[in-house]
């Protein structure tokens, strides 16, 4: 799947609706957050300008914060993290420079094993961010874990379920 | 495309990073009473830090100005103390009547700082920022905190040059504490810590450590002001001791010094003038 601005842009606004709507019509109670916007993020082409990457991912965080009723700027600084992170995690999952590969990091490129461990790891440092920065502090207390491994599961197989049911090609 | 790796992306997207969590942060302690609290917090400890560093180091540039402050503090003490001192003295005469004097004390102190100052020379001298303007003059004793400095030599209008007691001209009169026996205390001109006490006759007891002070048989020096202690001793031709004193004062580290002045030198110098021309 070669990407373009276009698919890029449509993608963008696609995360950034089905989260809202998510978020607001679904309520799981205080200890689950729903964010199904990291996939986007984590799956965005390699060859994207991290600058403008993160700057985007800071729009569309705010944009969440605000229609959420969030903290605003707690969705924004963790998006804006992931977006910063995606090239270095995704070398540590690829273990080979950023160069080579296809252009669009998802479970069709990497495989299926290799695709969970990279959404994994950048769903556990995003729900992880959330917390923190709602709690404001570096200490996670047995509550907060508690809170962090139900978000983290959930998460974690919407995202699996979203990138299966409609990015992956072969399963059609 | 081919990304290359070099400093420059990578520096621009830290940045970029920096500047956006900067910003939500910044929003979420506008929008949320509990992160601005935390936020306050962190700035006030942070605050107080510097604040501790900042008084820290004007107490560091300020030190000059205290010492200098000290050293006039002193002197005004010394002279007090000399002036309370004359009065017990007078009282404790009985039947006196002199007590009706004002102030009948023999020296006051003008406080000095030293501008220059060797200890390498046999003949080494000390500048002091004090001169005739201050009521400085020739052959005035020098003394600091720790026992005798010098004799001034010379004044000008702002300046006074000393001939330190590190100077093989120069002695003092000196007495053993604990005994009335005295002789002239002098450099040898060997070591800058120490001096040699002559002219004490035989029979006279010390112990090593004894302090060894000023005699006050001069006008240069009140009575009593520690010199140094005892360190050794040998006797001179069978007649008297010649003692090994090592100084209170470090002449290295002279910083702050008090300039003797005696109210009746003149006097004094007027009646020995007298007195050797008869």
């Amino acid at each position: 799947m070669k990407s373009s601005l276009g698919t890029d842009i449509i993608l963008f606004l696609s995360f950034l609706i089905a989260q809202i709507l998510l978020s607001n019509l679904i309520d799981f109670g205080p200890m689950i957050f729903i964010s199904i916007y990291p996939l986007y993020l984590l799956t965005r082409p390699k060859n994207i300008n991290p600058a403008i990457s993160m700057i985007s991912a800071f729009i569309m965080g705010l944009i969440i914060d605000y229609f959420t009723g969030d903290i605003l700027g707690i969705n924004a600084a963790a998006a804006t993290m992931i977006a910063f992170i995606q090239p270095y995690l995704l070398s540590i999952v690829l273990r080979k420079s950023l160069d080579e590969g296809p252009g669009r990091p998802g479970m069709n490129e990497l495989g299926f094993s290799k695709f969970c461990f990279y959404i994994f790891l950048g769903i556990l440092l995003h729900n992880t961010a959330i917390i923190l920065l709602e709690n404001f502090s570096i200490h996670l207390d047995k509550y907060s874990l508690i809170r962090l491994f139900l978000s983290l599961a959930l998460n974690l197989m919407l995202a699996i379920l979203i990138e299966f049911g409609i990015f992956y090609k072969n399963w059609r | 495309m081919s990304r290359k790796t070099s400093a420059g992306p990578v520096l621009i997207s830290i940045l970029v990073f920096i500047v956006l969590e900067g910003g939500a942060m910044w929003m979420m302690s506008k929008n949320s009473f509990f992160q601005r609290a935390k936020l306050n917090k962190i700035y006030t400890e942070v605050e107080d830090k510097l604040l501790d560093i900042n008084s820290d180091i004007h107490y560091y540039l300020t030190l000059n100005k205290s010492n200098e402050a000290l050293a006039i503090e002193n002197s005004y003490l010394r002279n007090s103390l000399a002036k309370y001192q004359s009065l017990f003295d007078t009282l404790s005469i009985r039947d006196s009547i002199a007590a009706s004097l004002p102030d009948s004390s023999l020296f006051l102190y003008i406080p000095a700082r030293v501008i220059s100052n060797s200890t390498n020379k046999s003949h080494n001298y000390l500048i002091l920022n004090k001169g005739r303007k201050a009521g400085v003059k020739a052959d005035m004793g020098v003394i600091s905190a720790n026992g005798v400095v010098g004799v001034v030599n010379a004044v000008s209008e702002n300046y006074s040059h000393v001939i330190s007691l590190l100077n093989l001209k120069q002695s003092v009169s000196a007495r053993i504490k604990g005994s009335d026996a005295f002789g002239p205390l002098m450099w040898n001109g060997v070591s800058v810590s120490h001096a040699v006490l002559t002219e004490i006759p035989q029979h006279i007891k010390f112990r090593m450590g004894d302090s060894v002070v000023t005699s006050g048989f001069s006008a240069i020096f009140p009575p009593d002001i520690p010199l140094g202690k005892i360190v050794g001793s040998r006797i001179v031709f069978g007649t008297h001791h010649e003692i090994r004193v090592k100084f209170f004062q470090d002449f290295k580290t002279l910083k702050y010094v008090d300039i003797v002045v005696c109210k009746d030198r003149h006097e004094i110098d007027s009646l020995i003038t007298a007195g050797n021309e008869e």
